[in-house]
């Protein structure tokens, strides 16, 4: 599949290696396919959408930057995502980098709203949790 | 909008399979009980509202560098961490969860 980007222009990537919202993230009702690209060297990952050239987010593992953080997959979640073993799990936290230029304290992560993904069927989801400990800016570095 | 008065335990039907049930009513707060298919996502509108705004501010500026974010700390966690699992999963393992 050839995938248009304006953050890396236009690159081919395999049909197996996309993520599948089946819901796509609340705010981008026009992306439901995206794909990962890895940056070499960082824990750092962009989701890149398919359908829209122009949406990218920057995500990493919760748990290497808040390692007590914790979730829970519901018996219907793990069924969107065709889960049926945890080591098929991964996660990651979408981040928002709110001042170019004021690094690194002004990068956060959405601790509420993880995107959960089955690497083996590649569907993923962002979870709301209901969890009064976390919210959706939680500095990086504390 | 479509504005209907319900009793404790009475319900409405939205589409033919998404049931709204009053459970309980004390005071100014109300329970409600909902059971629809699981492609149709039920958050509370605040938060739902709370996550769309920080997707949308997630969002990534062209001039972010990721090489130039933060590290984690040396062995402050490991990337390989699954989730918990709900009960009903035969296939989560003891310890998988950690509370």
């Amino acid at each position: 599949m050839q995938v248009q980007s304006s953050r890396f222009g236009s690159f081919e990537i395999e049909d197996s290696r996309t993520l599948n919202f089946s819901q796509s993230l609340l705010g981008f009702p026009d992306s439901s396919t995206y794909v990962v690209v890895e940056v070499e060297d960082t824990p750092y990952i962009w989701l890149q959408s398919v359908e829209e050239p122009d949406v990218a987010f920057l995500a990493t593992s919760p748990f290497l930057f808040f390692p007590s953080y914790d979730l829970e997959l519901g018996a219907e979640e793990q069924a969107t995502l065709e889960v049926d073993d945890v080591s098929q799990v991964e996660v990651l936290t979408l981040l928002t980098v709110h001042r170019a230029g004021e690094l690194p304290e002004n990068i956060t992560a959405n601790l509420l709203g993880p995107i959960v993904i089955n690497t083996e069927s590649r569907q993923a989801l962002q979870l709301v949790l209901d969890n009064p400990d976390y919210s959706t800016r939680v500095p990086l570095v504390p | 909008m479509l504005v209907l008065s319900r009793r404790e335990a009475q319900s409405i039907v939205i589409g033919g399979n998404i049931v709204v049930t009053v459970v309980s009513v004390r005071g100014d707060q109300v329970r409600l009980g909902i059971e629809a298919p699981r492609s149709v996502t039920v958050h509370r509108h605040e938060v739902a509202v709370a996550i769309e705004e920080a997707n949308r501010a997630s969002l990534a500026p062209a001039n972010v560098d990721p090489s130039a974010l933060p590290k984690p700390a040396p062995g402050a966690g490991s990337e390989k961490k699954a989730p918990g699992m709900k009960s009903g999963d035969k296939s989560a393992k003891p310890g998988d969860k950690k509370k």
